[in-house]
């Protein structure tokens, strides 16, 4: 019994592991948005990993539209990412629609070659005329989003440039002079459709901006393109034309009058704001930071809400604190109050004008409740020795030299009025010593190097050893200088002394005269 | 020349540098070197005009303008004393102890705040007495450079033995003071200003603190809009940050 179980255990693993083996067909029909009426447009079904060939596709019926499969054209796609290989195949279609507005397409039936079958989504699309104004190799059209708003509302300056072919180097147009930009350009492409059902390219621009004056605001210019012409590799040249942009006008009105609050200062809505506290309870003593965030647009404008609060709660403005987004704008309070209880921090509300409503508004922050609770404290008594009768009572001046109103105080001593010297920075001496090693250590080191101390002079100690009568000294001196000569004289005198000294030292005679010969040696080092 | 006369020679810029920062800071004593700074902004001149009139609380703003303004500390030194004669004793402990920071020599802050009950712990240059005297201020400048010179040469000419001996004894002589000093004016201290709480971690009341009360601070950064400090009994609190003021 346990065995059998076993056996079909092990057949159903490999029933699972051989289903999940095969790969997932996926079909899906490819038509152009819109469909130009009475013009037949190219599409395609797009047939991912099927399990086998198609050999027939059968087209639902579909009031108003006919779609035929040409003889030719398909192709076929594979693509191996981490080791699995992916086949798309791609049979054409065109498709000629006749009833304007949203056409129902039902599934698509793809018959295989293996006998089994495979279905296309449902899918809607719409039969609209192309635009009438493409014709040529280029147009172009500048339009304001909304055409008309009031100052510091905000905007979009939409610029479509359309291309039969080739392609723009640079924008026709800029953002009206006085425009405030309120983001970086934005650049899209995509497709549209001439009357006849030809496909264009086309680059949007998209620059949100706003206007902070009153009146019309008119965008115009001319955009150049340029196209490749040529009948191959080496005959390509590039063909440039100009097509004028029509003008575009943004009306900006003033801002109404009526119903303007006192304390508006130039918001435009939307905005939010909202108030929190960092804790909600805190002991007395103890001080909370409020935090109201106000989001919306030029929170810049905006100055420090006016805090209406209960007695007894002191606020410390802070600084701004690090808002998400330059969108938003955080106002920050420490908060002290003096005693225990629930104090409560009433809502603010700040004014701005409502675009789509065209009238003003008031964003309100919601009132936020702070629990105050008592803490520990202890009465401490302080008791002094009471002085002896007739003694002095303490002096309690408030003059300079001896301030009062500090309880248990000693005597404080006279104020210095800025004439005290100002002690050097604890770090100085550690620096000017470190500065006086190095120096010290630099001066020795030059003197090292530029005052050595010269060589003996040799010439000096043969005169010295004459001139003292020490004769096996002069012979010595006389012998260490023989290297340093260099002339015949200098060779001369030398042999000339050397013989003397040796008839004096060992002949028994008087040393001649040597000042001649010293003439010639006595320079020498 | 010697071998002496070039320490020496060593020793001349840093000590002409040191006479230049004395003179900019205003070490002549006799004038008032902060007056010109105050009129330079906009602060009127007689600070002390309403303090010696009995009206201690006006002047102290004042002070405590000019104390931010120039960092003095002497500045700081009299804008505690405005605050002790107007009955602010967190504000006046907080002037004194940074008075005591500017220059941990001067006996004045310190005596101050034993005044008003506050006294500071033994500090590093009362610790070294007698023996920080000769590097104390502008003389331990002055030690430390011909220390620094004589060091500098003999240890290089190191025949010279006699040199790096007296540079090392001098070196000796200023080291105390010297150091003393760089290590009071790094204390970490901080001061409640006001009457507060003192709070554990969960932010329950521990013990009341009232304004005035000294303490260490024990980590830079805040933690929940509370700064971590150690009370003078060693115990380690959290106070709200807006209740305590550091140096």
């Amino acid at each position: 019994m346990v065995i059998a179980w076993q056996r079909w255990a092990w057949a159903v693993t490999l029933v699972v592991l051989a289903l999940s083996a095969i790969p997932a067909a996926e079909v899906v029909l490819n038509l152009p948005d819109p469909l130009i009426p009475n013009v037949q447009m190219p599409g395609d079904i797009q047939v991912t990993d099927a399990p086998s060939t198609v050999v027939n596709i059968t087209f639902p019926s579909i009031p108003g539209m006919t779609i035929d499969v040409p003889d030719e054209g398909g192709s076929v796609q594979t693509t191996v990412v981490n080791g699995k290989a992916t086949t798309t195949r791609g049979i054409p279609l065109l498709v000629t629609a006749r009833v304007l507005g949203l056409n129902h397409i039902p599934p698509i039936t793809l018959h295989l070659k293996d006998g089994s079958i495979l279905q296309t989504q449902a899918l809607d699309v719409r039969v609209e005329h192309g635009n009438p104004n493409l014709a040529g190799e280029a147009y172009a059209e500048a339009a304001f989003q909304p055409p008309a708003i009031v100052p510091g509302e905000p905007a979009k300056l939409v610029y479509r440039i359309y291309l039969k072919r080739g392609n723009v180097e640079s924008v026709g147009i800029e953002p009206p002079a006085g425009a405030i930009l309120l983001g970086e350009r934005q650049v899209a492409r995509g497709r549209s459709y001439d009357k006849d059902g030809g496909q264009w390219a086309v680059i949007t621009l998209t620059w949100p901006l706003t206007i902070a004056t009153p009146g019309e605001y008119r965008v115009e210019g001319q955009q150049d393109f340029h196209i490749a012409v040529g009948d191959g590799f080496f005959d390509t040249r590039v063909q440039r034309g100009r097509v004028p942009v029509a003008p575009t006008v943004l009306l900006v009105k003033p801002l109404p009058t009526e119903g303007r609050p006192d304390d508006f200062t130039g918001l435009i809505g939307p905005l939010a704001f909202t108030a929190e506290l960092d804790r909600p309870h805190i002991s007395t003593g103890e001080g909370v930071e409020l935090r109201m965030t106000v989001a919306g647009r030029q929170v810049d404008l905006l100055k420090a809400p006016a805090l209406a609060l209960p007695a007894g709660v002191q606020a410390y403005p802070k600084d701004d604190g690090k808002s998400a987004d330059r969108n938003s704008r955080i106002f920050r309070w420490d908060l002290v109050p003096s005693a225990a209880g629930e104090v409560v921090i009433p809502a603010v509300s700040i004014p701005y004008f409502d675009p789509e409503t065209r009238i003003y508004r008031r964003a309100e922050s919601k009132a936020v409740t702070l629990t105050v609770v008592p803490g520990r404290t202890r009465e401490l008594t302080i008791t002094a020795p009471v002085p002896p009768p007739g003694t002095a009572p303490p002096d309690t001046s408030a003059s300079p030299a001896q301030p009062a109103g500090m309880p248990h105080q000693g005597r404080l001593a006279a104020p210095l009025r800025g004439i005290a010297k100002q002690p050097p920075s604890p770090h100085l001496p550690l620096l000017v010593g470190g500065a006086c090693l190095a120096a010290g250590g630099l001066l020795a080191g030059l003197r090292l190097l530029l005052l050595r101390r010269p060589a003996a002079n040799r010439g000096l100690a043969l005169t010295r050893a004459l001139a003292v009568g020490d004769l096996p000294a002069a012979s010595l001196a006389l012998a260490s200088l023989r290297p340093a000569l260099t002339t015949a004289s200098e060779q001369a005198a030398a042999k000339a002394l050397d013989e003397a000294i040796d008839r004096a030292r060992f002949g028994g005679q008087a040393l001649t005269d040597p000042t001649h010969w010293l003439r010639e040696l006595e320079n020498l080092r | 020349m010697t071998d002496f006369k070039m320490a020496a020679l060593a020793a001349l810029p840093a000590l002409a540098v040191a006479f230049l920062l004395a003179m900019v800071t205003g070490l002549s004593a006799g004038t008032d070197p902060l007056e010109p700074s105050v009129h330079e902004h906009g602060l009127p001149a007689d600070l002390y005009g309403p303090w010696s009139q009995g009206r201690p609380a006006e002047s102290l703003d004042l002070l405590l303008g000019r104390a931010k303004t120039t960092d003095r500390w002497d500045a700081w030194y009299d804008a505690g004393l405005a605050a002790a004669a107007a009955g602010d004793k967190g504000q006046a402990v907080s002037c004194l102890v940074t008075a005591h920071r500017r220059n941990p020599a001067a006996a004045e802050p310190r005596d101050a705040l034993r005044a008003l009950d506050v006294p500071l712990p033994a500090t590093w240059v009362e610790r070294a007495g007698p023996l920080g005297i000769p590097g104390s201020g502008w003389a331990g400048v002055v030690l430390f450079a011909v220390a620094g010179s004589l060091i500098g040469f003999g240890a290089i000419r190191w025949r010279r033995k006699g040199l790096f001996i007296v540079g090392a004894g001098v070196a000796l002589l200023a080291a105390p003071g010297v150091f003393a000093a760089l290590r009071d004016a790094e204390v970490p201290w901080a001061t409640v200003v006001h009457d507060t709480q003192a709070l554990d971690s969960t932010g329950a009341p521990v013990r009341p603190l009232p304004a005035g009360t000294l303490v260490r601070q024990e980590q830079a950064e805040p933690w929940a809009g509370r700064t971590v400090v150690r009370l003078l009994d060693g115990q380690v609190v959290l106070v709200a940050q807006a209740d305590a003021e550091t140096h």
